[in-house]
């Protein structure tokens, strides 16, 4: 038979795979139970317990649930609704975002209503939405700004609840009449999408001209400025290998050509300049901007063809 | 008792019987008070009440007693709220049950 003290060297020995934190507080719960049990009890204790292996393997099992959170299947499947990303998009998602909570506000009122058509169905439902529910509304809030509609759904819907506990078919009308508004909103944007196309349509073609004409003007700059460049340096050395001779028999002239020809060399060096700031950095900055221009228009296409398919 | 207690019904019990005490209570205490009601077994609430107080259900404090620390478990706010939801679906649950139990007649 073990004692108290062999226990908690034991009980310490088995949790040695565990954070230091871990163990100390394991360890000071146990022996401070043993000391509020008294020494009288501790035959009891060591018995009612059962072997330190044994104990230690019920904390190690308790951790490993700590991570796995602790609200019930309600509070997990909002947190799972929370976990995914809201997209960027506005009015539509938003829309969606409604008519969801819509129907889970519906469902869980179906469920209710008729099973507890007596008063007490109605007050369970009113205080889980107070406490349990409110509480987590607030944090997706602050996680999912685009969820603040769909909290205020189910607010006015836990307050609709309490009234309904006094007469039950009032209740129902008025859950179906704010459904038909979802639903009739949802028909608008629908209709407003249709409208839209074309000018979205006309305003990509414009975008996409606008780059074309973009590039093209780089282009003819380009081609300009080496056509330019060609000139100065043929001139430029033209001129001066002209004016050296030329200073013997016509000094003003000579000295005309040389220095016409110096200035068109400077010039071309400064093209070269020019041209390798054009080549180095503009045009890979143009090329990187259309690219990622053209990836984000192909994604909004093909994420307003999945909100269409997903409409119909 | 021959119903199984869940983990999720462990919880709620065990912030049950801390709440009646506005002060906090200590570990001992809050197993025999658990073990007048259900049958488990002293080291089942050790890691009950370390999960409980890692999600800020319960908070503790230590009280000096007869020349050495005790730990207190108080109950937080949030786990206030935790408290009344579990109330909430365990009355739920149990006028489900009851209901079935007598004959089904309004269980919708």
């Amino acid at each position: 038979m073990l004692d108290k003290r062999e226990f908690l060297d034991r009980l310490q020995m088995q949790l040695a795979d565990l954070t230091s934190d871990e163990r100390r507080e394991a360890l000071e719960y146990y022996e401070e139970y043993f000391a509020d049990a008294g020494e009288e009890n501790e035959a009891d204790v060591l018995i009612s317990l059962g072997s330190p292996e044994q104990v230690a393997e019920q904390i190690k099992a308790g951790l490993h649930k700590a991570d796995e959170g602790m609200f019930t299947e309600n509070g997990y499947r909002e947190k799972v609704e929370s976990d995914n990303p809201p997209e960027i998009y506005g009015r539509k998602e938003e829309n969606k975002d409604t008519r969801t909570q819509d129907e889970t506000g519906r469902k869980s009122y179906a469920g209710e209503g008729a099973a507890d058509s007596r008063r007490g169905g109605a007050y369970q439902n009113g205080s889980q939405n107070g406490n349990g529910y409110a509480y987590q509304n607030g944090r997706d809030q602050n996680d999912a700004g685009s969820c603040r509609h769909g909290g205020n759904g189910q607010d006015s819907y836990s307050g609709r609840t309490y009234e309904q506990g006094g007469c039950g078919s009032q209740g129902q009308q008025d859950g179906k009449k704010k459904n038909k508004i979802s639903g009739g909103m949802l028909a608008l944007l629908i209709v407003l999408g249709i409208f839209a196309a074309p000018l979205l349509f006309g305003l990509g073609a414009g975008v996409i001209g606008m780059i074309i004409g973009v590039v093209g003007a780089a282009f003819g700059v380009v081609v300009g400025i080496l056509g330019l460049v060609v000139i100065l340096i043929v001139f430029g050395i033209g001129l001066f290998v002209v004016g050296i001779p030329m200073l013997f028999y016509n000094l003003f002239g000579g000295l005309l050509c040389i220095a016409l020809g110096c200035i068109m060399l400077a010039v071309f060096l400064l093209c070269i300049v020019l041209l390798t700031a054009i080549f180095g950095r503009f045009f890979p900055w143009l090329i990187r901007e259309v690219e990622s221009f053209g990836k984000y228009l192909s994604r909004k296409w093909s994420e307003r063809k999945r909100k269409g398919a997903e409409n119909i | 008792m021959i119903f199984n207690t869940g983990a999720a019904l462990l919880d709620a019990i065990v912030l049950a019987v801390v709440s009646w005490t506005t002060d906090g209570t200590y570990g001992y205490k809050i197993t025999k008070e658990v073990q007048q009601l259900i049958d488990v077994s002293e080291s089942t609430l050790y890691p009950v009440l370390r999960r409980l107080q890692k999600d800020e259900c319960l908070e503790i404090y230590d009280r000096a007693i007869d020349g050495r620390n005790r730990r207190y478990y108080k109950i937080t706010g949030k786990g206030d709220a935790q408290l009344n939801l579990y109330k909430a679906e365990w009355l739920r649950y149990s006028k489900k049950i009851t209901a079935i139990f007598e004959g089904g007649q309004s269980v919708g």
